[in-house]
């Protein structure tokens, strides 16, 4: 409770006159000759109690009679009682992610989370700020504007493949709050809160600074069986005319049954397959022709239906050609022709082949084909290191090679590429120093020293590769690992055909996004096939799949919650209360009113009370008892 | 408004003069009320006839002189001196006290015109009239006696009293009980703020040596309904007790407290043949007056 008019307040000292009135005042008490005074002596006597009784009611309902006008005079309010309420900065976080389209109990969760936020909105104040902001669609800007337009936004949010990072969205509402103008603030916080919609968050704002009403359904949701993760051979595509495998994980209760898996190629059902819970499945696939191969694995939809499908897309062209330049390490030299074997690569002239594999910078001042890609080896001799650093120069590859003082064996870090180099060692590299003042891009992989091993880049002469070490035995144990073969198939085989200049995308549903170049391209709210377009061509397929995140139901503690929330928070769990528990950060319903008709009840009763006696006379003074009516007639 | 003065009320009863012309014109009023003739008795001895009238007892009638006559005549007889009255009017300081000075008079104003308005009409009717007015002691005293002068003198004793003193009843009934040699009628006037055991053990013995008692008991009506105040400070003018008290929380239960006490007061005189009755002093004379008529025929 608060109160507009809190200086009325010091009117409450009146409550004391009541009180120094009973205490004193019958002290100076009118003096007045009065015989009959044995009578009122008895009385006196026989009554004290319920006297004494009488005027400790009196005084306590003089001071409930002035305590309730002073009360009603500072004009009190009730917080969150659903009245009017001070202007206030509100940022509605409306969870539309993926799991927001869950089924529970027969209706969607999404469509629950729109009916609270419209609760806000009805609540909201001509003169409050209200922010929209869809957890689902992060790319989004915040939608403001009058409480119509906020609603219908919420009417129209639907459920995306993507994920919601509500860490991120707290801290955009923190950041909008703050920049209102508006002293109160709040964010209504309506989510299913996943316990994965937090991860990697922290603090999401100043301590204590914006209070946040969270809806929470306080409903525990079992695990979901979903599909966690595709991966096509291996995670190298296969070439032309080449059969693969792919292997999809599924993910969910281990007490689950086994599911049914389809995969679907071009719109066909190519094959089948039943998955365990927790276990990957796999389907052979292929062979193909050149170009591009869509399609997906699905299995039968069930309460969460965005995770039931995955989605896949490659490019299957031709083996590349490749040459190598200069002394080649044993073991080089030894898996070259196995891939070649293999068909995973063919032998070319320098000059003619789409990849150079340069050994000390051997061969990469020759002219070669446009958009040549080069895979460059450091000599064993640091003294080939200036050569191999003007190559690098005239090639337009800001990187050089230095020596470098740092001895013993060292892992490899930082590297996400599809081939395990868990067990490679590396026990002497050179220092890769990146060009100018240019920042440490493109390193792929570094050392545990943190010097990068490898590193990645684009001339306009075409792709890079550069290795800081030698691959030969005395540089790293590369070469007798089993990683060997893989790095160099996943080495010559990265670089595609790729296309540029392109000029719109078609996402899933069809429409065609014209792309700006001064504008990133992040609509992406379903997940699906993404088509990059030249014109009418197809240059390029993207399978967009939604976060394994989303798939993981199990909602967040309430105890970590409010840890990582920007403000003191208020926890509702049923929807029907919403609408009490917001706009908390100001006045409720007055309830001035009231105080005044509960005043005059009480200076009603206390003239009751306090005219008692006359009003029993009222009704008695016609019997004037003692009177002899003998007498009258 | 009333023609008669005895069914004037005490306020403006007041403004007609003294005691005597108060008292004379009541007790005209009230006996021509009653339609008898004031003048001549109807106790032992015959008189004379006169001409039947409307009024008159039907007893009365002379069935002879109808028998011989077919006319009514009624047989008058002289006045026969047979009751001692005593009148006792308490003259304490409480008597001097009204609710509304200026508007209502004193208790001691009612009490000494109805001791002056019951006397005319004991003499009157040839009784013998005497009479004592006290507080703690007998402050004055005239001895029973008839006669048209007795009422003067009994006037003059009784106009120049003044309320004061505290209220000792009993010691007046018990000295009245000594002197009073022939049994007769006792009436006390008094508001009765007394020593109420005391003073009904001397009413009592009072009775138990003959005597017919009557008890006026004068209340102001103040004394019944307790003024409109809030905090006050009552002062008994009597005894000088003092009390702080708030009128309202009192107010029911003082009022019960008065209508018990007068209850008490009735509850222990009557059943010892002892008459009492409340007399308000805003009621007009009349009223105690008509008591004491009837009171007069019991005693034939």
């Amino acid at each position: 409770m608060g109160f507009l008019s809190p200086i009325f307040l010091l009117a409450g000292l009146a409550v004391a006159v009541p009180l120094i009135l009973h205490l004193f005042h019958r002290q100076d008490a009118k003096r007045m000759v009065f015989p009959a005074l044995q009578y009122l002596l008895r009385t006196e006597k026989e009554h004290a109690r319920t006297i004494r009784f009488r005027q400790l009611l009196l005084l306590i309902l003089r001071m409930a009679a002035i305590v309730l006008l002073v009360a009603a005079g500072a004009r009190p309010f009730l917080r969150g009682g659903g009245g009017v309420h001070d202007p206030t900065a509100t940022v509605l976080i409306v969870d539309n992610s993926m799991s927001s389209g869950l089924i529970r109990g027969g209706a969607r969760v999404l469509d629950l989370l729109k009916a609270v936020a419209l609760r806000s909105i009805d609540r909201a104040s001509d003169e409050d700020r209200v922010w929209l902001i869809r957890a689902g669609e992060p790319w989004g800007p915040a939608i403001t504007g009058s409480r119509a337009d906020l609603s219908a936004a919420v009417l129209e949010t639907e459920a995306t493949d993507a994920r919601g990072d509500l860490g991120i969205a707290l801290e955009r509402a923190v950041v909008l709050t703050s920049g209102s103008g508006l002293a109160a603030a709040e964010i209504h916080l309506i989510s299913d809160l996943q316990a994965s919609a937090f991860e990697g968050t922290g603090s999401t704002g100043e301590a204590g600074s914006v209070p946040v009403v969270v809806f929470d359904q306080g409903a525990g949701d079992r695990e979901n069986a979903f599909l966690d993760s595709l991966l096509i051979g291996g995670g190298l595509p296969p070439l032309a005319n080449q059969r693969t495998r792919l292997s999809v994980r599924v993910a969910g209760d281990a007490d689950s049954a086994d599911v049914p898996l389809r995969l679907v190629v071009a719109n066909r059902i190519r094959g089948a397959a039943t998955g365990g819970v927790n276990n990957s499945a796999l389907l052979p696939i292929g062979p193909f022709a050149a170009g591009n191969v869509e399609g997906h694995v699905e299995t039968d939809p069930d309460d969460l239906r965005g995770d039931d499908r995955r989605f896949f897309a490659f490019r299957v062209r031709a083996a590349p050609t490749l040459a190598i330049s200069g002394s080649a390490p044993f073991f080089l030299s030894e898996a070259i022709p196995v891939l070649v074997d293999a068909g995973r690569i063919r032998p070319a002239a320098v000059r003619d082949a789409e990849i150079l594999v340069s050994v000390a910078g051997a061969g990469m001042t020759e002219a070669g084909t446009a958009g040549r890609a080069i895979v460059v080896l450091p000599p064993n001799d640091p003294a080939l290191l200036p050569g191999l650093n003007r190559a690098l120069t005239s090639e337009g590859i800001p990187w050089r090679y230095e020596p470098t003082a740092a001895r013993g064996e060292a892992g490899i870090t930082r590297w996400n590429g599809p081939v395990d180099l868990d067990e490679v060692r590396v026990r002497s590299h050179y220092t890769l120093i990146p060009g100018g003042d240019g920042p440490n891009q493109g390193v792929l992989a570094s050392l545990s020293s943190g010097d990068p091993w490898l590193v990645e880049g684009t001339t306009p002469r075409g792709p890079y590769l550069l290795f800081a070490s030698d691959l030969d035995e005395e540089s790293t144990n590369l070469p007798v690992t089993a990683a060997l073969m893989p790095l160099m198939e996943w080495t010559v085989s990265r670089w595609g055909d790729t296309q540029g200049g392109t000029t719109s995308i078609r996402d899933p549903s069809g429409t065609l996004h014209p792309v700006d170049a001064t504008q990133p391209f992040t609509a992406t709210p379903a997940a699906g096939l993404y088509e990059f377009l030249a014109g009418d061509s197809t240059i390029e397929m993207i399978a967009l799949n939604a976060p394994r995140q989303e798939s993981l139901l199990l909602p967040i503690e309430t105890s970590v919650l409010r840890s990582l929330l920007p403000g003191p928070a208020t926890m509702v769990t049923d929807s029907a209360r919403w609408t009490r528990a917001v706009f908390s950060a100001g006045q409720g319903p007055e309830i001035w009113r009231w105080l005044l008709v509960a005043a005059a009840l009480v200076l009603i009763a206390e003239s009751l009370v306090a005219a008692s006696g006359p009003t029993a006379d009222k009704s008695r003074s016609g019997a004037r008892p003692g009177l002899q009516d003998t007498a009258s007639d | 408004m009333h023609s008669r003065p005895d069914l004037l009320d005490p306020q403006t009863l007041s403004q007609l003069g003294g005691v005597e012309l108060i008292a004379r014109q009541v007790v005209e009023g009230f006996i021509m009320g009653l339609h008898r003739s004031p003048h001549r008795g109807f106790s032992a001895e015959f008189a004379e006839r006169r001409a039947y009238q409307p009024g008159d007892d039907l007893r009365h009638i002379d069935w002879r002189m109808f028998g011989r006559s077919d006319r009514y005549y009624v047989k008058q007889y002289e006045e026969e001196t047979n009751l001692r009255a005593y009148l006792l009017v308490d003259v304490s300081t409480s008597m001097g006290w009204t609710s509304n000075p200026g508007t209502l008079p004193t208790k001691l104003w009612y009490a000494k015109h109805l001791a002056a308005s019951l006397s005319l009409i004991l003499l009157r009717q040839g009784d013998s009239v005497g009479m004592a007015a006290f507080h703690e002691e007998v402050v004055a005293r005239m001895a029973p006696r008839g006669g048209a002068r007795s009422w003067h003198e009994l006037l003059a004793r009784l106009s120049p009293l003044e309320a004061q003193g505290s209220t000792s009843a009993h010691t007046a009934l018990r000295d009245i009980a000594v002197r009073l040699r022939r049994r007769g009628l006792v009436v006390l006037l008094s508001d009765l703020l007394v020593d109420p055991d005391t003073t009904r053990t001397a009413l009592r013995f009072l009775k138990h040596q003959g005597h017919e008692v009557l008890v006026f008991h004068l209340i102001d009506p103040g004394e019944r309904e307790l003024p409109a105040a809030g905090d006050t400070r009552l002062f008994d003018p009597e005894t000088g007790d003092e009390l702080n008290v708030n009128i309202a929380d009192v107010r029911s239960a003082y009022r019960d407290a008065v209508k018990d006490a007068l209850a008490e007061w009735d509850r222990s005189l009557r059943p010892h043949g002892i008459d009492y009755v409340v007399v308000g002093t805003e009621t007009p004379l009349s009223r105690a007056l008509r008591f004491y008529l009837r009171k007069r025929e019991h005693l034939g």
